[in-house]
């Protein structure tokens, strides 16, 4: 359609306008070209976390198409044998998954162990890798060999008949291994594999399994539908991916969100463009329609012209996207590692569904920015395109429509994010609307500001910069927009950041309340303390108080729930912080088998205080009245906690994870007598609160850095922008400068003036964009957290922010003036004097 | 090229002729008739006239020269007559349509099909070639390619640059392009070409040269050429010579 009703000569005409303006419309690739990128970079680095895991894991679970799990997260191995001993039975194979260090290697490794009597077809690969007579005989008589893929092997430097050291919960143990598959189907490289009973003995998981996997059609499911037990879950293998995949969804929206966020300062700079291109041809186009071309030839031509842009700026931002992909998915993949589940460290894969959707923002947006100067440059009239006057005084007359809408919404875009329905994506929907209102009210702002530097006593260049602030308003109201923008959202997230930093460092200070803490170095669920430590620590000589600690992960269908059951010294209560609770004496209540709930908890499962919370026990589900929800960081998914007496109750374990000891002679006497009295136990961790509380704001840092790359891309995208509108700005002025030069301004006098104009919009814009940055960090801070996590948090408001703000704008828009200014002054007036 | 065909048909529906029963006998010979034309400006507050109850007639093929100080409303009168600028009052009529009874649409269609333009400062398109000046109107009205190359070498050979089709405006001297630019508006054969102070831009001898060029080759067309100027000289090559002056039209 296009083809049709826009001329071949004058689309022609339009290009190579760009091309002799190259460098306006190379700052514009630039502009769409990032915002491409970093939308493809952090989805392709999305996707391949959660790919890489699931491929991992297909990989693992071979030709299983459902698998049996523990409610409490483990089955008795007593229902493996009754199930495989019933004929009829379906094809399955037991597993026991569990996590080792290996000596001298940072990190930790998976171990399963498998019966490759019961793999059969289950895991070809995997059993074939063991399929020789001989090693078979010997896995199965000779406890402690193990196999391995290639790329295991290679990372570990071993190979066959090598020995290798490992370390379950702190515990030796030594594995020879006996097999590299050279199939690498197996593939990843932090997976050792042994026999089912070398599993067993070295994590401790005596008549227990982990697992079992399944091959099942409809009637082998109904056969076994009526064979479990309560505590037994079956669920389809996509659903426990999914179900796993599924516990990051809110972190990748998070850094989706970002990624947009420079996709939207992109678009604003093809507007800026292309805005500034309609104006610098307003006398082409008034020839235009003066020979006859209709304004909606002129519409169609601008968005034909901006079409050209964006597909070649999507094109160079699909490959820039690729390569930043592969740096975003490492960083993506060992943040997911480190907070939601083990991603494989693989390479990048490349995902055209990731393309797509990056091709698809970077063309769709360029066309949505290029529709409101197109459609601005038809309706003009020709009598108008061809009077720069009329044109400014057209512009100021829709300052007001232009506040009004910017005005409107920005209360509608708060609704949208607070209170419509529609979750996180509701959330960041309202928070595009501020920002965009508020750019729609950036040109009225610099209007009124000129209004009143106009009644300042200021004089020779700085009053002619501020009275060009007016004069020049279509060119530089777009540009001071486009800053303000990127402004905003650096400060919106900074503050967002800032608040939560603040809000978890207090957290932490109030929940590490104790002076030491002793857990095993594995830091997971199976990973329980000694039961010498248990009964002796409390009794050591510096301890006053002692708490105690069992984490237990249950799984209710494909939802996991964090249980914490805790035996709370007096000090320990005062870390929690209660947002709800019912009346009476809570510690009593709690004490009496209620249960205490994380407000991310409360939000997901939809539950307040004295609502009734189901949990999967060993004898069914039970009901467990709610106290209260505390406030939580510590996992977005939330926990539980139940008082100890109960937990032994309902579940009948008494291991203990973590002791919290307290002592009026502080964390150095407690370490040296824990230190003493524990000497020869292995496995353990004695960890002051401090240490605890440093290495989780390292933890939380490293999650932001992230957020941080992609807001200084945003601020970079907007500097290029900038920088554009003031060279295409003081090209088009060319004329006004040569006269200015001729009635006596000297070149230094001009540059002046070029860079006093440039700061003041810079100055304007980071003043602009500091309360709607604030507004965007309520947003971010009051809305989409909440939506998205769970949490709530204070609005701490820092000045680091604001100064930042306001010494980026000025900077930035200084910074971007000096080429522009060089240049002007260096220009001969004469020729341009001579010109029409 | 079928778009324009259609789109072309679809605006000449939207532009009626007036009733030939209507005219006087000779008013087929009146190409352009101004009637009762009034436009206003308000500045400071205050409403003034520009001219006032204006009427001016030019019949095909004539030359007329229009003559007035600065600030006497000649651009603002070429405007009104091309459609791109709308009067208070009064009626312009080319070829018996009503210009400003056809709404914006219309108006372009009349500037694309039968209005000519000549401007003081050239005005060529600076990112076409010289060539592509030319063959911007015949584009416009939906020639096939073939007639627009024809017609573009002829126009050069006519403006006495035969050479020059590939060259980007930039290049030629002040003369050179306003030979361009009159190639351009003709190219299309309209009916009636507006010249806005042609000669303005250039010296003496080179303004002659174009004004003989505009004016001949305006004949040659048959076309009605009305031409603003501040040049006696012009206006002594002119058919008819008309003055603008203190809000109205009188003749030399």
């Amino acid at each position: 359609m296009i083809r049709r009703t826009v001329s071949p000569l004058l689309l022609r005409a339009g290009l190579r306008h760009h091309i002799r303006h190259r460098w306006q419309a190379l700052l514009a690739l630039v502009g769409v070209m990032m915002g491409v990128a970093v939308v493809i970079a952090v989805d392709l680095a999305n996707a391949a976390a959660s790919a890489s895991f699931a491929q991992s894991a297909s990989q693992l679970r071979g030709a299983a198409t459902h698998r049996l799990i523990g409610s409490q997260g483990y089955l008795p191995q007593a229902l493996y044998t009754d199930l495989f001993t019933t004929p009829g039975h379906p094809p399955m194979a037991p597993v026991i998954s569990t996590r080792v260090r290996v000596e001298g290697l940072p990190g930790r490794f998976r171990l399963i162990g498998i019966d490759p009597l019961a793999e059969g077809s289950m895991r070809r690969d995997l059993s074939s890798a063991i399929s020789g007579t001989d090693d078979l005989r010997i896995w199965l008589s000779r406890p402690g060999v193990a196999a391995l893929s290639t790329s295991a092997a290679d990372h570990l430097g071993v190979t066959i008949g090598d020995s290798l050291p490992i370390r379950h919960q702190g515990n030796p143990y030594r594995l020879e291994i006996l097999a590299i598959g050279v199939d690498d189907s197996l593939a990843s490289r932090d997976l050792l594999v042994t026999d089912i009973a070398t599993a067993q003995a070295l994590s401790g998981m005596r008549e227990t399994i982990s697992h079992i996997d399944l091959i099942l059609d409809a009637a082998a499911e109904a056969w076994l539908a009526g064979r479990l037990p309560a505590s037994a879950r079956l669920l389809s293998v996509n659903e426990q991916t999914q179900g796993i995949v599924g516990l990051s969804a809110a972190f990748e929206l998070n850094l989706t969100a970002m990624s947009l966020l420079a996709m939207l300062v992109g678009a604003f700079l093809i507007f800026n463009a292309l805005s500034l291109s309609i104006v610098q041809r307003r006398n082409l186009l008034g020839r235009l329609r003066a020979l006859g071309v209709t304004g909606a030839q002129i519409h169609h031509l601008i968005v034909a012209e901006a079409m050209a842009l964006g597909i070649v700026g999507t094109l160079l931002g699909s490959l820039l996207g690729i390569a930043l992909g592969q740096g975003l998915t490492t960083l993506v993949a060992a943040t997911v590692s480190e907070l939601y589940y083990d991603v494989p460290a693989d390479a990048l894969q490349l995902n055209a569904w990731s393309l797509a959707k990056g091709a698809l923002l970077g063309l769709g947006g360029t066309v949505l920015a290029a529709w409101f100067p197109a459609t601005q440059a038809a309706r003009t009239a020709p009598l108008t395109t061809l009077s720069r006057a009329a044109l400014e005084q057209s512009t100021r007359h829709r300052l007001p429509r232009l506040g009004i809408a910017g005005a409107v919404m920005m209360p509608a875009g708060l609704l949208l994010a607070f209170v419509a329905p529609g979750g996180v994506i509701a959330g960041f929907a309202g928070l595009f609307v501020v920002l965009l209102g508020a750019a729609l009210l950036t040109p009225l702002a610099l209007h009124l500001v000129h209004g009143a530097l106009d009644r300042l006593p200021i004089r020779g260049v700085w009053r002619m910069a501020a009275r060009d602030l007016d004069r020049h308003l279509s060119r530089l109201g777009t540009a001071g927009a486009a800053l303000m923008v990127a402004l905003a959202a650096s400060v919106g997230v900074a503050v967002m950041v800032e608040s939560m930093r603040s809000a978890v460092g207090e957290w932490l200070g109030d929940l590490l309340s104790a002076d030491l803490y002793i857990a095993s170095e594995a830091f997971d669920d199976a990973a329980t303390l000694p039961q010498s430590i248990v009964t002796q620590a409390p009794h050591l000589a510096p301890v006053s108080a002692a708490s105690y600690y069992r984490n237990r992960t249950l799984h209710d269908g494909n939802r996991r729930i964090t249980l914490v059951a805790a035996d709370l010294a007096a000090q320990s209560r005062t870390g929690f912080d209660f947002v709800a609770q019912i009346d009476g004496d809570l510690w009593q209540r709690f004490a009496s088998g209620e249960v205490l709930i994380s407000e991310p908890f409360a939000r997901r499962s939809k539950l307040n205080p004295g609502d009734v919370l189901h949990l999967p026990t060993p004898a069914g589900d039970a009901g467990f009245p709610v106290a209260a929800v505390f406030r939580d960081y510590a996992s977005e998914h939330g926990r539980v906690f139940i008082a100890r007496p109960h937990y032994l109750a309902h579940w009948s374990d008494t291991a203990v994870n973590t002791v919290a000891l307290f002592s009026d002679q502080g964390a150095a006497a407690l370490l040296q007598a824990v230190s003493a009295q524990f000497a020869t136990e292995d496995g353990l961790v004695f960890t002051a609160a401090r240490a605890i509380y440093d290495e989780s704001m390292a933890v939380f840092d490293r999650t932001f850095r992230i957020t941080e790359a992609l807001r200084l891309l945003s601020l970079l995208v907007a500097f290029v922008g900038i920088l554009s509108a003031l060279m295409a700005v003081q090209l088009e002025r060319r004329k006004e400068f040569a006269v200015l030069r001729a009635l006596g301004l000297t070149r230094w006098q001009l540059s002046q003036l070029i860079v006093v104009e440039s700061a003041l919009i810079g100055v304007l814009a980071a003043l602009l964009a500091i309360p709607a940055g604030l507004l965007m960090a309520w947003v971010l801070t009051a809305a989409i957290q909440l939506r998205a996590f769970g949490w709530s948090m204070p609005f701490v408001l820092g000045a680091t922010p604001l100064w930042s703000a306001l010494a980026l704008g000025t900077g930035a828009a200084v910074l971007a003036a000096l080429y522009p200014a060089w240049r002007a002054s260096m220009h001969d007036p004469a020729p341009q004097l001579r010109e029409d | 090229m079928a778009a324009y065909t259609c789109m072309d048909n679809t605006l000449h529906r939207m532009v009626k002729p007036v009733n030939r029963a209507d005219r006087s006998p000779d008013a087929d010979d009146d190409l352009l008739q101004v009637t009762g034309l009034s436009r206003y400006f308000t500045a400071g507050g205050h409403r003034q006239a520009v001219f006032d109850d204006l009427n001016l007639v030019a019949r095909r093929g004539q030359v007329v020269a229009l003559l007035g100080a600065s600030g006497s409303g000649k651009t603002t009168l070429l405007n009104l007559i091309s459609g791109i600028d709308t009067p208070d009052s009064g009626s312009v009529h080319i070829d018996g349509i009503d210009v400003h009874a056809v709404g914006e649409p219309g108006r372009t269609l009349l500037r694309r099909r039968d209005i000519g333009f000549v401007f003081q400062f050239f005005n060529l398109i600076p990112t076409l070639t010289v060539g592509e000046n030319i063959a911007l109107p015949l584009e416009l009205i939906g020639s096939d390619a073939r007639q627009v190359q024809l017609r573009v070498q002829q126009l050069l050979g006519q403006v006495g640059l035969p050479d020059v089709a590939n060259r980007f405006p930039e290049t030629l001297s002040g003369g050179e392009q306003q030979r361009i630019a009159v190639a351009r508006a003709l190219a299309h054969r309209p009916k009636l070409l507006l010249a806005d102070e042609p000669t303005g831009n250039l010296d003496e001898d080179t303004g002659r040269q174009v004004f003989g060029l505009l004016r001949d080759m305006a004949r040659q067309h048959h076309t009605t050429l009305l031409v603003v100027t501040h040049s006696q000289q012009v206006a002594t090559a002119a058919d008819r010579v008309l003055t603008l002056r203190q809000g109205g039209i009188h003749t030399v």
